[in-house]
């Protein structure tokens, strides 16, 4: 029954986990591929820990696993943001389909010639 | 100096647990590396202080807890499928809050709702800058991060001078 | 059962690893992109750690876990600040 359970969690955040990585082949826009790579990674992250958790909770040692996950959800939101604020304050091309607010557009840097 | 015995106390709990043994060496060791670090890094206090209320705040874990499930179900379901929906746009979002704390904490929590990314947060006058990736409308974006925005505000409402101006604020949202 | 659907959960990250080591090495990508890439890495490394503590029940890998996490977080915010000083080439 733990077992059961546990199997589910680690499968679905491990789906997940390739879903993200599948997100980054196939998007063409970074700013797209940057929410496919943060949001499925980090809820598939907290899935598998949990699975992890429930597989070694007659073991022990879950005080760690605990501590990663609240770590995790505490710098994931971070991270997120940094890379995208710097890419965008680089002036990265983005998709030309792109809709830009009148705010927006006055705040954004010309974007140099890039790959 | 509430503030540094809270983040020393805080800290030296994360020591111990990580040791996962509670001994008088664990904990004491704990407490001068504790100490060792809050002297090298200063603990900046808030401009505005805050209060927790905890009926509000558990139901904005919930909220935050759902939508980040939505936001991976949607973002999931669009890398499967074939054909791109995908229709992207930069909106600004004026918020409401004048709080630098709470500015922080919805631009964090905004990076993992369903389709937003937050890029920029401009702090003189408290604009917040959004990447959308399926664009219904600019107007729901905003309503979304205002929603948000509230259910922050409710969590952790201001104590000291600044509460007239957020209950102000409050009623007009 | 938990052998059976750990191995399919690491087969799976280590395919999810592969396609991000890819995007990596690309010729295309930006920097932006690698530094995407390596963020979801070591996310998955993370993963694939907690998995086999669960399959094997040794407490070593969650020290390893610990560190990975901490390094993995430092490292984006300090690349992005690069990013953001260089620009995106």
């Amino acid at each position: 029954m733990i077992e059961a359970a546990a199997s589910i969690l680690i499968l679905a955040g491990s789906g997940l986990a390739l879903i993200a990585a599948f997100g980054l082949q196939r998007f063409r826009d970074v700013f797209a591929r940057m929410h496919v790579a943060t949001k499925p990674a980090s809820l598939g992250m907290a899935l598998t820990l949990s699975g992890a958790v429930i597989a070694m909770a007659g073991v022990g040692h879950t005080t760690k696993l605990i501590l990663v996950i609240l770590f995790q959800y505490l710098t994931a939101p971070i991270s997120a943001h940094m890379i995208g604020r710097a890419t965008f304050r680089a002036g990265t091309e983005m998709d030309p389909e792109t809709n830009f607010d009148e705010l927006a557009s006055r705040i954004r840097p010309r974007p140099r010639q890039s790959a | 100096m509430r503030r540094l015995a809270a983040a020393i106390v805080w800290l030296t709990a994360v020591w111990v647990a990580l040791w996962e043994d509670v001994t008088w060496a664990n904990v004491l060791s704990g407490a001068l590396i504790a100490f060792l670090i809050t002297r090298r890094i200063r603990v900046v206090p808030s401009r505005v202080r805050h209060r927790v209320r905890p009926r509000a705040f558990l139901a904005l874990v919930l909220y935050f807890v759902r939508e980040l499930i939505k936001a991976s179900l949607i973002v999931a379901w669009e890398v499967i499928t074939p054909g791109t929906r995908i229709n992207p746009a930069v909106v600004s979002v004026r918020l409401r809050t004048r709080s630098p704390f709470v500015a922080t904490t919805v631009a964090n929590l905004n990076s993992l709702t369903p389709g937003t990314l937050t890029l920029e947060l401009d702090e003189e006058t408290m604009t917040l800058f959004i990447h959308v990736l399926h664009l219904e409308s600019i107007q729901a974006s905003r309503r979304a991060i205002h929603h948000l925005e509230a259910l922050v505000m409710a969590a952790f409402p201001v104590r000291g001078e600044l509460q007239a101006e957020q209950a102000e604020e409050q009623e007009v949202a | 059962m938990l052998q059976t659907s750990t191995t399919i959960a690491l087969v799976a990250l280590s395919v999810a690893a592969a396609l991000c080591i890819l995007r990596m090495s690309r010729r295309g990508s930006s920097l932006p992109d690698r530094v995407l890439a390596l963020d979801s890495l070591l996310v998955i490394i993370v993963m694939g750690l907690a998995v086999l503590a669960a399959r094997t029940g040794q407490s070593l890998y969650l020290d390893i876990m610990v560190v990975a996490s901490l390094l993995g977080f430092t490292g984006t915010t300090l690349v992005s600040g690069f990013v953001e000083r260089r620009g995106a080439r």
